[in-house]
């Protein structure tokens, strides 16, 4: 196997991997989920809605 | 493509693992389960929203209804999402029936629309798997 496809491959690998650990975080923070939420997560909770709110693609554009 | 489906599999795992995860011990499952609900349909909201707007032509050609729908969904969702946080947390600082069952409206009105964002999110996914994108 030539050096560019070596590191194609390894790249690839790396992208899939970044991939699964980003879901398997998101499933993994869910379950851990089974507490009432601290005063902290319910800011941080605020914060995310306010962001998401402000993007451009949760504004209608008919 | 692949992404989204990786995607709207995750998020299916998600809604399921939500379903069936227990809560622990000394807390209340009211005010889990509603906070973990609220929580679930913003993700999904979000997810339905960005790929909406990813595959913005694509949807408005070969589905304008649901183009039209999810934009109505983008007017109505902080509001829902909004009046149910307000609830769980009158629910959470004063536990009575009737907070309970003013809970329970708002997350049914969460709930209905997170079915139709499901079935948009399906629709688009369908057409866009169609389409080749």
């Amino acid at each position: 196997m030539d050096p560019l496809t070596l590191i194609a491959l390894a790249g690839a690998i790396l992208k899939i991997i970044g991939q699964a650990n980003d879901a398997f975080g998101k499933i993994k923070a869910s379950l851990e989920q089974n507490t009432e939420l601290t005063e902290e997560e319910r800011a941080a909770f605020e914060e995310l809605k306010k962001s998401d709110y402000a993007k451009d693609y949760w504004q209608p554009n008919d | 493509m692949k992404t989204i489906q990786r995607s709207l599999a995750c998020l299916c795992l998600l809604a399921i693992l939500n379903a069936c995860a227990s809560v622990a011990p000394g807390n209340d499952p009211v005010l889990v389960n509603a906070q973990r609900t609220a929580r679930t349909a913003h993700t999904s909201f979000d997810f339905l929203f960005k790929i909406e707007r990813d595959n913005d032509a694509l949807v408005r050609q070969n589905i304008p209804a649901v183009h039209t729908a999810v934009n109505e969904l983008r007017r109505k969702a902080p509001k829902a999402e909004a009046d149910l946080w307000g609830a769980i947390e009158t629910y959470r600082t004063n536990r009575t029936a009737d907070n309970k069952a003013n809970l329970n409206t708002y997350l049914a009105v969460i709930q209905n629309l997170l079915d139709v964002a499901a079935s948009y999110t399906q629709q688009i996914q369908t057409k866009a798997k169609a389409k080749g994108h």
